[in-house]
């Protein structure tokens, strides 16, 4: 078997809140619970889950923009959570990330030749010409006009802005983009072109991706694996297409359910959960998600299922599957 | 893309404070009486009609006349000459007080902002401990220590400004260090320096710099007040507040010595007073979109 690009294990984060006066309280959010999942070269990996699952956090800490608490990362079987000074640097060359809100992602005063050449600067790729040659074979890959150099990012639209953010992630030449919702800000007509943008970045450049977000459709059309997550933890993943047609999880199936068809054929099926997305900071005893589970047994209540092999790359973290196995 | 159109920078502080400016008198006349008094003291070795160290026996505290329009003091130096020469000194004096507080503060409240947790604390602490001093005292403590002279003084009026412009950079600094630009930095390798400086300074610096000339007429006046009870700059180099004290002791027989000084103090103060009343509203976000 081969290295994968990114192995993330037992990945942890817990935020400590101080709150209430005059008495203070130490809350715990366990926003990481232990995540484990791999990325092989050239894979689109998604990470969906409601909000407030952790899926941005597990990004975040994977790239070290939160640090997180334990477990391990490593790129190319090198320890990037072991990694300081300049190996980190050039380590963080290999692995960006792009995000969600393309007004709040990119510099208001700087113009987009700036903000694009300033990594190349800061790294110290080349001369000023081979910067400047380079912005400007990213900018056609993302399919902006070199006009765009000389602009301040107010000028542009959403998704215009998206390919600027885009392209920033490009300049250094990474293999793993982290795309944190990266079309959840934009208009549906807008979403279908950023997704084709990436789709041609995985193609041609055999880049790997991260790929978090809410909205099933895209991760079903962009991830070949997917892993689903509730309150901070992993509770099925494996090859997308089989997930969704076939999920194993009581949490994925319901997930499915919610997401819209867009086939005016299908039967509806209004199956939704009930009860509201537990609290992170006092998450229900054994599996976080028997209190809305329609299948919820006596063992759910007490014991949380370890997330088990079923078949071969699926995996899943239920009792249901533990019996039946 | 959209039509073709001009390339425009983000509408920054200072072109929204033009374009408000034009629609603002007051505005527009807190400007023209700061360019006025700073021009006229730049210009005094040219525009000034005497000497303002040289001493005339005869003409000893004559009122304002043909010859000498604001009087003369009781050694028979022209006021007005001295007016013009003394605001050199109290506007070089409270400028440079002004950006020397400006420089240190806001890095002070880049950094602090920008670090956060217990570091954060403690150096707010630390400000809040200088805030508590009025300029007056802290300035008088810091002159009384050091003694009387330009740099003393710029450094005790400084002083006094150092948490005010710390505190107003730090607050947009916990904004701003939350924002996804600054995590992108980060995540391609940028160091912290680069990040405070290259990424937070230029969003904060509108705010500083509204702080910047409301500070100024402080500083004029803490320089006056300073130099009023002996600490400012030694006589025979005229400031306008050592101008009123000297004509403290005439002044119900000659008060053109102290009434034209400080009307001199006036003017400028009331000048950058609506000056910053007009950069505040500018960069007031709720006033943008009227």
């Amino acid at each position: 078997m081969t290295t994968p690009l990114l192995e993330v294990s037992d990945l942890r984060k817990t935020f400590t809140v101080r709150r209430g006066f005059p008495r203070t309280e130490t809350v715990h959010v366990k926003a990481l619970a232990g995540i484990s999942f791999e990325i092989a070269e050239g894979e689109a990996f998604g990470l969906v889950g409601e909000s407030g699952c952790g899926k941005s956090t597990a990004g975040r800490a994977l790239l070290r923009l939160i640090e997180p608490d334990g477990g391990r990362v490593a790129y190319r079987n090198e320890d990037f959570l072991a990694a300081s000074g300049a190996r980190l640097r050039q380590l963080r060359q290999k692995l960006q990330i792009v995000f969600q809100d393309p007004f709040a992602s990119l510099n208001p005063r700087r113009t987009v030749g700036q903000t694009l050449a300033e990594p190349m600067q800061v790294h110290r790729l080349g001369s000023r010409d081979a910067i400047s040659a380079r912005i400007a074979a990213v900018l056609d890959e993302v399919g902006l006009p070199r006009a765009a150099l000389e602009k301040y990012p107010h000028e542009f639209s959403g998704g215009q802005r998206q390919r600027i953010g885009i392209a920033r992630a490009l300049v250094l030449e990474p293999e793993l983009i982290v795309a944190d919702e990266p079309v959840s800000a934009l208009d549906v007509s807008i979403q279908a072109q950023i997704l084709l943008l990436l789709d041609g970045l995985k193609e041609r450049r055999g880049l790997s991706f991260l790929f978090i977000s809410h909205d099933l459709g895209v991760v079903r059309h962009f991830c070949k694996r997917v892993a689903v997550m509730y309150l901070g933890r992993i509770v099925e993943d494996g090859p997308t297409d089989r997930i969704f047609d076939e999920p194993l999880h009581p949490y994925t199936k319901a997930l499915r359910d919610a997401s819209p068809v867009p086939d005016p054929r299908a039967k509806v099926t209004m199956a939704r959960l009930e009860g509201e997305v537990a609290s992170a900071i006092n998450p229900p005893s054994g599996c976080h998600f028997h209190p809305r589970c329609p299948h919820a047994m006596d063992r759910c209540r007490v014991e949380y299922p370890e997330l088990k092999a079923v078949a071969p790359g699926r995996r899943v973290a239920c009792h249901l599957h533990d019996q039946a196995a | 893309m959209t039509a073709v159109h001009m390339t425009t920078r983000p509408p920054g502080a200072f072109a929204l404070f033009w374009g408000r400016a034009r629609r603002n008198k007051a505005t527009a006349i807190g400007a023209s009486l700061v360019l006025i008094m700073v021009a006229s003291a730049i210009l005094a070795p040219w525009i000034a009609p005497y000497d303002p160290l040289e001493q005339d026996i005869i003409a000893r505290l004559e009122p304002p006349s043909e010859t000498y329009w604001l009087g003369t003091d009781p050694y028979g130096r022209d006021i007005l000459s001295r007016i013009l020469w003394g605001g050199q000194v109290s506007l070089f004096v409270s400028t440079s007080a002004v950006l020397m507080a400006m420089l240190v503060g806001s890095t002070i409240g880049i950094v602090s902002g920008y670090v956060g947790g217990r570091f954060d604390r403690v150096v707010m602490a630390g400000m809040d401990v200088l805030l508590s001093f009025p300029s007056l005292i802290m300035g008088l403590l810091v002159v009384a220590m050091l003694g009387p002279s330009v740099i003393n003084l710029i450094l005790a009026i400084g002083l006094t400004a150092i948490a005010p412009f710390a505190r107003i950079a730090r607050a947009p600094t916990l904004v701003i260090k939350e924002r996804e630009f600054v995590e992108a930095g980060r995540a391609m390798g940028f160091s912290h320096g680069r990040i405070m400086g290259v990424h937070i300074l230029p969003n904060v610096a509108s705010e500083v710099m509204v702080m910047g000339s409301l500070w100024l007429a402080t500083a004029i006046r803490t320089e006056a007040s300073l130099s009023f009870i002996g600490l400012g700059v030694r006589p025979p180099t005229p400031t306008w507040g050592s101008m009123i004290r000297e004509g403290f002791e005439n002044i119900l027989d000659a008060p053109w010595l102290s009434v034209f000084p400080s009307i001199a103090i006036l003017v400028v103060m009331l000048g950058l007073n609506l000056l910053g009343d007009g950069l505040r509203d500018a960069t007031d976000p709720r006033l943008r979109h009227e």
